[in-house]
């Protein structure tokens, strides 16, 4: 390829709108020609312009969370989970007894909920979920609505929540993994228009998924009642 | 618009940042970066917040299909979230780059939906390469979409069309020849004039 072809072909190229050979044969020409590099980077500001000039439109409310969940779910290492909150233990002694009824309760509703579902697809065998699709699980309480999504095999869940209150701003939902009858943070939620995901992994088998209102910034442990509560 | 570094500060940063990494608000581009190369979603939603209406805005325009747009901006989102680790912020503006992204993610969804192959420019943007030289093209980003828009419609159609077809629609060169019914040379021509008088056109409103 000359030169002149060349310049001829940078605004096609910029756009991405060269066939591939004719994009190879150009590219080739510009690694060894240096005489290009002023017009490419013009093309390229005009283009960089281009990707400003869609009308602002607002998208539905849901994405925000979508991704954001999607983010943390996957890199649950350095995302979403961050660190293990280290829980101070004389502190986690003093408070269990406050709490151990109803993380109890929960635990407990696990098994039956388990019972229940086993007694279902035994019923309704035409229903019997894939053995690797992730398993979904209802929140009950009367704080609002949603699902808790286990991923298959793992302790790793997704927590989709609707027609939560707004808090005030010294208050924040706080959403636990439930193993061995402890309670473990899987983090704040982000509520926007009283709806919410979060993504979290807990150490060990999750026999429940739980939210309560904690004070902002959340506590080590639960100091309320959970508003919604999802036995797995 | 989207003309400072400055972020507006709000219910985004508060949420499921890990108690242990609780911090406050990233105040410019650079920092915002480094807290998602950090790994925390907290500045990812800052992003989102700034950006995500004007991301929205160039998948629809693109698309024009909601679902479609969405799953664009969610892969252009997560593609940076992935790679905030190659991107170096003094090069341009994290916003530039997000858009760059939103509109490779929705070309490709485009010409898959439409049946078409990938273009030539079907490599990740992310991938190591791309990356510096999409930084480039910030400058322009300063000039707001009103002004593009105007500057796009001044231009004669016969070359304005081509370079929305090659835009937005993901058209190739031949692709473009036929839809406008002219020869491809004529096409190439087009689009190189065409980029050439929108330059100018900014250049004379004052913008680099
Ligand atoms: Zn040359």
């Amino acid at each position: 390829m000359n030169c002149e072809t060349a310049s001829e072909l940078a605004a096609a190229y910029a756009l991405g709108a060269l066939e591939p050979a004719e994009a190879r044969a150009f590219e080739e020409h510009v690694a060894e020609c240096s005489r290009h590099d002023a017009e490419m980077s013009a093309h390229r500001r005009v283009i960089g312009g281009l990707a400003h000039s869609g009308e602002a439109v607002t998208p539905r409310a849901g994405l925000r969370n979508r991704i954001l969940a999607a983010a943390e779910a996957e890199r649950p290492t350095a995302a979403g989970r961050g660190e293990p909150i280290e829980f101070p233990v004389e502190r986690a002694r003093e408070r269990r007894p406050r709490f151990s009824i109803s993380w109890a309760v929960a635990a407990a509703f696990g098994v039956l909920a388990l019972g229940l579902a086993v007694w279902n697809v035994t019923l309704l065998g035409d229903d019997e979920p894939a053995p690797d699709g992730p398993q979904q699980y209802a929140f009950s309480g009367a704080g609002g609505a949603g699902e808790v999504i286990r991923l298959p095999g793992s302790n790793i869940v997704v927590v989709e929540l609707r027609d939560l209150q707004n808090l005030d701003a010294d208050q924040d939902y706080q959403v636990w993994a439930i193993a061995g009858g402890e309670p473990q943070s899987l983090g704040l939620l982000r509520v926007q228009d009283g709806t919410a995901i979060l993504a979290g992994e807990a150490t060990g088998s999750i026999e429940a998924v739980a939210v309560t209102i904690e004070p902002a910034g959340g506590s080590p442990l639960p100091t309320s009642e959970p508003i919604l509560t999802a036995p797995l | 618009m989207l003309r400072g570094d400055r972020l507006q500060p709000g219910r985004a940063a508060r949420g499921s940042t890990p108690l242990a990494q609780r911090r406050t608000i990233p105040e410019d581009a650079d920092q915002l970066l480094d807290a998602i190369r950090a790994g925390d979603s907290g500045a990812l939603a800052l992003l989102y917040d700034q950006a995500g209406v004007q991301a929205y805005g160039l998948a629809f325009r693109i698309l024009r299909d909601a679902g479609a747009a969405e799953d664009a901006v969610q892969e252009a989102f997560l593609s940076l979230w992935r790679h905030a680790s190659r991107l170096d912020a003094s090069r341009g503006r994290l916003v530039s780059y997000l858009l760059t992204l939103v509109h490779h993610k929705a070309i490709d969804l485009a010409r898959m939906r439409a049946g078409r192959a990938a273009r030539d420019a079907g490599t990740d943007p992310a991938d190591a390469g791309a990356v510096e030289e999409d930084f480039v093209s910030d400058v322009m980003a300063a000039a707001d979409g009103e002004v593009i828009r105007r500057s796009l419609q001044r231009l004669p159609d016969e070359q304005r069309r081509p370079i929305e077809l090659a835009y937005f629609e993901g058209l190739t060169c031949p692709e473009i020849a036929e839809a406008e019914g002219a020869p491809v040379g004529t096409i190439k021509s087009r689009l190189r004039l065409g980029l050439q008088k929108l330059r100018g056109d900014l250049e004379r409103q004052g913008y680099p």
